[in-house]
């Protein structure tokens, strides 16, 4: 049984979040995507990364303002190096990096926000059932 | 799909905390006189500080730039003679800021004058330093051929004042608009009004370059159509910059408007022959400026003017609640807008004072003193400047403190500290919120 | 203060292979200001572990002291320590050994490198500025200190690889502490005082001499 990759999305509530949606808007996000909201992106910290991929999402995403429209100036800017930090820390223990990415968005983009959403779902799926296909069995997420 | 939300924690109080109603306005040109004077209408006092030995600003000298035409003088100086009368208003000419402490409801500034530093306290700050343009001209070209906008226009004055100059005007001048670094915004207006005089007063014939001509003030658009009707003749700047090359006359000048291109391949290349060249000169924020954004710790945008290009940036507001913004130090030429925003900005600081005190949410984002290493991170990352170190009585640094009137809570500092000192009470996830999540 | 940097991760899972129950721990001092080992490094470092040995059942618990070099601020651990087979500990080179003193039949593992004493230059970047060595002529050099920051640690003036201002062994990276010193005292027009000839430095007071000690018989107890 293949299972869809669980992927935690951190929204800034000025972009992603709204972007997300709610529950009633017409294109419901999938049952897989956990979507946490925060004041700024550049609140997420690496801790919350890393353990969300801990507490076993084989994705994350950031989601949070374009560049130059942070509504606290400088937070996407630093919370897209602490992915970075994370991406090479994955790397670093064998993991893909691709598993975490910061994707700007602005509040109405709902469809940017649904693409990098599969986009992520998509590079990280196929490596889950490579993995498991290589193991012959179902298992806990792949490196 | 899980949607996961901000728990409200119990923890977070409200306060009422006391500003001060003084409010300290910094430039005396359109916008700093017309700001002290809407605040002195809505009952503020204001210290009002001008670099220069009188106020009026760059308007006195620019005034047909802004085609006032001697309009502006009685703009300004009616504005400096209600200043002068008007007891609210402390006037310090030949004086600087040097120093800003504090924060908003609570400045404490260091002004300097006549080598003598005076201390202000106020509850807000109003930055309307206004703009100045360079001598420097971009682009090479000889200098009797090659002149400023500013330069033109003092030239069409003595043209209108002596007739027997306006034989002698060039017979091909062409006017740049705009340039790097240069909005179109900033000599549209000038250009077409110069334009349509030089047509009037002579023979010779004009050439105005401009990528968009900005015609979003009032009366700009009735302009355009009357300097074109009169025969100005305007060529688009598209993509690239204007050429210019010395000829054995005088100068050409290469433009790029692909609207005269012809089918079958012409790029729409216009070389212009002209023997006058008016090029924007640069406008920029005085050299003081530059040492302002430091001393208050403002963003400014790419080009060094005063807010950043932010879809968040409302007009007048800045990074730092209680520091605003108003008329040219912006970027912003018209005289209207400049008014208007300079009116706007006393409003947004009898939104923050009126009452004498401020309901904050208090406690929304604390440090653990006892854990802090004054490590100084959450300082420097602050965006908003709502993070001060505290002192103990005899000096010493004792542990970062959230300046919560100034407060913003979006959480930068927490995710900044090495020593997970800092939390925030509301909006709060934790490891398990994740989990759930999950 | 004391600059250190994070091991590798390879490094340390070598080191945590054959332990089941670990315990890491963070130093609030030099290590928390220079992002290597605070309490928010040390949890990173758990967080991370955790995912390398997903499939194995290590366990990795976190805790922070306020300076791992005092006894008195490991004595509250020692229940911790005691009930896991090691530590990782995320100070500098001296809280893992007041450690490994303190609780000498666990193993205590060193989860960083320690670089250098030095100071940021910017957030996130620091610099190596003092080489402690034992007998300072900053007063004498415009503040700069020409031992830590010359590659060569020359006493008087640079050699040929000072080029622009730049150091030869790194250009990039380095500059000429010479250029910086000569700088600085032309600006504070004090040049007079380089006409002095530093004379071959007596290294013994500096690491090269042997293990240092520093005593103070009046506060002893």
């Amino acid at each position: 049984m293949r299972r869809e990759p669980r992927i935690v999305a951190f929204c800034c509530e000025h972009s992603g979040k709204l972007a997300a949606g709610d529950e009633s808007s017409s294109a419901a996000l999938p049952d897989n995507v956990g979507i946490i909201s925060v004041p700024c992106s550049g609140s997420v910290q690496t801790i919350d990364i890393l353990g969300a991929f801990r507490a076993g999402a084989d994705g994350v995403a950031v989601f949070g303002c374009h560049e130059g429209s942070c509504k606290h100036v400088t937070g996407n800017k630093m919370v897209k190096k602490r992915v970075e930090y994370v991406a090479r820390t994955l790397e670093e223990i064998g993991w893909n990096r691709e598993r975490v990415a910061f994707f700007p968005v602005a509040a109405v983009e709902s469809k940017v926000f649904r693409d990098r959403l599969a986009e992520l779902s998509e590079n990280v799926r196929d490596r889950i059932h490579g993995y498991e296909k290589c193991l012959g069995k179902q298992s806990e997420s792949a490196p | 799909m899980n949607h996961y939300s901000k728990t409200v924690n119990s923890g977070v109080r409200l306060e009422r905390i006391s500003v001060n109603k003084r409010v300290l306005v910094v430039g005396g040109g359109m916008a700093g006189l017309e700001t002290a004077l809407k605040l002195t209408r809505l009952g503020y006092e204001v210290t009002l500080l001008e670099t220069a030995e009188s106020p009026g600003g760059s308007i006195l000298s620019l005034s047909s730039l802004y085609g006032l035409s001697g309009e502006s003088d009685l703009l300004v100086q009616s504005r400096i003679e209600a200043i002068k009368q008007n007891p609210a208003v402390r006037v310090l000419t030949g004086a600087r800021l040097v120093g800003v402490t504090g924060t908003v409801g609570d400045f404490r500034v260091e002004i300097e004058q006549a080598g003598q530093t005076i201390e202000n306290r106020c509850g807000a700050i109003v930055v309307a330093t206004g703009l100045e343009f360079g001598e420097e001209l971009p682009g090479t070209g000889s200098p009797e051929k090659t002149i400023s906008h500013k330069e033109l226009e003092r030239r069409l004055v003595d043209l209108q004042q002596s007739e027997t100059n306006r034989s002698r005007m060039p017979s091909n001048i062409c006017l740049i608009v705009e340039d790097e670094g240069v909005d179109s915004a900033m000599f549209s207006a000038s250009a077409l009004k110069n334009a349509l005089a030089i047509k009037r007063l002579s023979k010779s014939s004009v050439f105005v370059c401009c990528d968009n001509v900005n015609v979003a003030g009032s009366g700009l658009e009735e302009l355009y159509r009357e300097a074109r009707s009169e025969g100005v003749v305007i060529f688009r700047l598209e993509d690239m910059r204007p050429q210019v090359r010395e000829t054995r006359t005088g100068l050409a000048v290469t433009v790029k408007d692909s609207s005269a291109a012809a089918p079958g391949g012409w790029q729409g290349l216009i070389e212009i022959e002209c023997d006058l060249l008016v090029l924007p000169e640069r406008a920029t924020v005085p050299a003081d400026g530059v040492s302002l954004q430091h001393l208050l710790n403002v963003s400014c945008d790419s080009d060094g003017w005063f807010q950043e290009n932010n879809v968040w940036a409302k007009p007048v507001e800045s990074n730092r609640r209680g520091i605003f913004f108003a008329g040219g130090c912006r970027g912003n030429f018209d005289v209207e807008d400049i008014l208007a925003e300079a009116k706007g900005a006393a409003l947004e600081v009898h939104n923050l004072l009126r009452h004498g005190k401020r309901l904050v949410p208090v406690g929304r984002v604390a440090v653990d003193a006892s854990k802090c290493a004054v490590c100084l991170t959450c300082l420097r990352s602050c965006p908003h400047d709502a993070i001060e170190i505290l002192v103990d009585d005899k000096g010493h640094n004792k542990a970062a403190r959230i300046i919560d009137i100034a407060c913003e809570a979006c959480g930068i500092c927490v995710a900044q500290c090495p020593a997970n000192a800092i939390q925030m009470l509301a909006d709060q996830f934790r490891d398990q919120d994740v989990a759930v999540s999950v | 203060m004391i600059v250190a940097e994070r091991k590798p991760i390879a490094e340390i899972r070598q080191m945590l292979e054959s332990h089941r129950k670990i315990l890491v721990v963070g130093c609030g001092a030099c290590v928390t200001v220079c992002m290597a080992g605070g309490e928010r490094e040390a949890e990173l470092m758990a967080a991370t572990l955790d995912l390398v040995f997903r499939n194995d059942s290590k366990c990795f618990s976190v805790d922070c002291v306020e300076r791992q070099c005092e006894p008195e601020f490991l004595d509250p651990l020692t229940g911790k320590v005691n009930a896991n087979d090691c530590v990782l500990s995320m100070a500098c080179g001296v809280g893992v050994q007041t450690m490994a003193a303190q609780f000498p039949h666990v193993p205590i593992y060193p989860g960083l490198n320690t670089h250098f004493m030095g100071r940021p230059l910017e957030q996130g970047l620091w610099s190596e500025t003092c080489a402690g060595c034992g007998n300072c002529i900053l007063y004498k050099t415009g503040g700069i200190c020409p031992i830590a920051r010359c590659s060569k640690s020359l006493l008087n003036g640079p050699c040929g690889g000072s080029v622009n201002g730049r150091c030869e062994v790194d250009p990039d990276n380095i500059e000429c502490a010479w250029q910086l010193i000569y700088d600085r005292m032309k600006e504070a027009g004090t040049l007079d005082l380089l006409d002095e000839i530093m004379p071959p430095k007596d290294w013994s007071d500096s690491a090269h001499g042997g293990v240092r000690r520093v005593v103070r018989e009046d506060v002893m107890l």
